[in-house]
């Protein structure tokens, strides 16, 4: 299972619809269909939990119950639901039950302080108590009935202490969200020079821009595209370094899903930009982390096969 | 011609005319029969990333294959070409994809990639697409071969003439020069790279430092003064390490006028909050080379080289 975090600096960049979009075409359309949880860590504006049903019990454990389970030492369950045949979300919480989750909200921050000074660790500590955090949370999905192939983190805008869990050097990929404007661009860029002085493996990063105005003049978004794939200034030449760089891709703006937000990628048909564009960033995820397995089959099976031709020719070799 | 029909159904749709048989890397190619080298054409040019290629070639050249798997592979390469663009439906990124593929090609044959690799290149794919050369030109920049990237802007910068990539094209072959160590004692690197800004409209920071690091070269104080008046309203909203860069040049100009000002823009920016950072390191560095205390320059210098490799090129 990869885990993929998907962040953004700044709210309304259509960062959780282009999560649900890529996990529904990972789910339904690619080659191979995947299993996909999506795990909604926006918890103080959670959009992908307004997808859950919910239990009729209010102490199940939605994210930020298991979440408060973790700090007070407690073993505990995630609470899973499924949104259709390969996809299962994680909610933040029973938004239903608006006084409840305040309460919540509330008995979680007192965590969060010690938690965002660990995550500051980063720079000094390869595993720090975010990070255990994070790898608990892996530990805990893992631990879930069904198996998935991806579990996509829907994360929290800004410098906060829950995006801080999830920008542990030990999460797969991290596709980072912004707007193409310059106050966008520089937030991502600032965030990618602190991810960069944290210790560990280095970071998988797969930019995107987002929305594409569909009558953009190319020209006026040069400057932009060139600081989001840094490359423009020797700066941002030697951050991307840092960095193990996936890619920077567009996204186009959609009309069909900015006002039909839930349901919008059934309705798109093959000539939208902004299907074509999702499909792109779907397919480069699993390109990212699935090598050609067909080739490794074909090589199997002729050294298979070359090992039984040698074995004939030895037993005919020992009758004769 | 390229004999693998699919291969070329495939670049007909990308717009990608005139490639011819792609075996040149391959010093050993005519060690081959006709039916291994089409096979290797083939593979050279397949949508298979560089270790799958790195695998089946050394498969292959060491006769390890039997025929039905060489037969599979080359079914499995021709379906790659139908699948990958239903993976990627927009022409450009399937472009940008096919270029690394054909690098990584050249560096799974020959374990390197110079000049010569290039020329023959060239030589053997006729193309006048432009995203095709585009791509080419920044994934050797992308990877480090400037030289490399240089030689294909040379002989390919007309094809875009009038076109929005044009000015992408000189952004490179500015980055490219400048990667040159001796960029700054070769005049004829210089006379080029001066000569660039023209074409430079949208990038206003590589065209504002262009323009101010040429008129520097050629020691003529009035321009570098002009121009820097010229682009002031766009120099303070530069971020700190881009007002260092303009920080240095005019120190070396010598223009007080314009070394006062910047230092304004810097203070203006909080310098000081960057007190146990690089950037002020910077500073105090550009500091003693106004002051030409040349023993506080070298031994900052050298502290810098571990926190930010700054470009000393015109600080000798």
């Amino acid at each position: 299972m990869k885990s993929i975090l998907f962040y953004s600096f700044k709210g309304g960049v259509g960062r959780t619809q282009a999560l649900l979009n890529i996990a529904k075409y990972l789910a339904t359309e690619s080659e191979e269909k995947k299993k996909i949880l999506i795990v909604d860590f926006d918890i103080y504006a959670p959009g992908i939990t307004y997808l859950a049903n919910f239990g009729k019990d209010e102490n199940e454990e939605y994210l930020i119950s298991f979440l408060l389970s973790i700090f007070s030492g407690k073993q505990s369950k995630l609470y899973t639901e499924r949104y259709s045949e390969n996809i299962t979300i994680v909610p933040a919480y029973n938004i239903n039950v608006v006084r409840s989750y305040n309460a919540k909200l509330s008995e979680l921050s007192q965590y969060l302080y010690s938690l965002k000074t660990a995550a500051d660790e980063r720079s000094e500590n390869i595993n720090t108590i975010a990070d255990i955090v994070f790898k608990y949370i892996i530990e805990s999905i893992n631990r879930l009935e069904e198996k998935y192939d991806y579990v996509f983190f829907d994360a929290r805008t800004g410098i906060t202490e829950v995006s801080d869990i999830l920008f542990s050097n030990f999460l797969d990929l991290k596709v980072l969200i912004s707007s193409f404007n310059k106050q966008n661009i520089q937030g991502t860029n600032d965030i990618l020079e602190l991810l960069s002085l944290q210790k560990g493996p280095k970071h998988k990063i797969l930019r995107i821009l987002s929305p594409k105005p569909l009558d953009a003049k190319r020209e006026l978004y040069k400057e932009i595209s060139s600081q989001a794939n840094l490359e423009l200034t020797e700066k941002e030449r030697q951050l991307k370094k840092e960095f193990d760089w996936v890619g920077t891709y567009n996204i186009s703006y959609e009309k069909e899903i900015v006002t039909n937000d839930v349901d919008a990628w059934e309705i798109l048909d093959d000539s939208s930009q902004y299907r074509k564009n999702i499909v792109t960033i779907a397919n480069t995820i699993i390109d990212t982390f699935e090598g050609n397995k067909r080739i490794e089959d074909i090589i199997g099976s002729d050294e298979n096969k070359m090992n039984t031709d040698l074995d004939k020719i030895l037993q005919r070799f020992n009758n004769d | 011609m390229i004999k693998n029909q699919a291969y070329k159904v495939f670049l007909d749709s990308l717009g990608i005319e005139n490639i011819i048989e792609w075996h040149f890397p391959l010093s050993q190619h005519k060690l081959f029969d006709e039916k291994t080298n089409d096979f290797l054409n083939s593979l050279a040019s397949s949508f298979f990333d560089a270790n799958d290629k790195r695998k089946l070639y050394s498969q292959i050249i060491n006769n390890n294959f039997s025929e039905n798997t060489i037969f599979r592979i080359s079914l499995l390469m021709e379906e790659e070409y139908s699948k990958v663009r239903e993976k990627y439906p927009i022409n450009k990124v399937l472009i940008e994809k096919l270029v690394k593929y054909l690098i990584d090609w050249i560096l799974v044959v020959n374990n390197k990639l110079t000049e010569s690799h290039i020329e023959q290149t060239l030589k053997n794919i006729q193309t006048r697409n432009q995203s095709f050369w585009f791509f080419f030109i920044k994934e050797l920049y992308d990877r480090g071969y400037n030289k490399e990237s240089l030689l294909i802007i040379s002989q390919k910068k007309e094809l875009f003439k009038e076109n929005y990539l044009l000015e992408d094209v000189v952004l490179k072959e500015i980055e490219c020069i400048r990667k040159n160590d001796n960029y700054l004692y070769d005049q004829k690197l210089l006379n080029r790279l001066c000569l660039l800004s023209k074409d430079i409209k949208n990038y206003r920071y590589t065209l504002i430092i262009l323009d101010l690091e040429c008129a520097l070269l050629s020691k003529d104080k009035d321009r570098f003064e002009n121009y820097y008046y010229q682009y002031f309203n766009e120099i303070v909203d530069f971020d700190i390490l881009e007002t260092l860069n303009i920080f240095e040049l005019t120190i070396l100009a010598n223009s007080e006028k314009t070394y006062n000002e910047t230092k304004v823009l810097l203070h203006k920016n909080d310098i000081e909050l960057y007190k146990d950072y690089y950037e002020f390191k910077i500073y105090t560095m550009l500091e003693y080379l106004h002051d030409k205390t040349w023993e506080k320059v070298d031994q900052l210098k050298i502290e810098l080289e571990d926190e930010y490799q700054y470009d000393f090129k015109h600080i000798k």
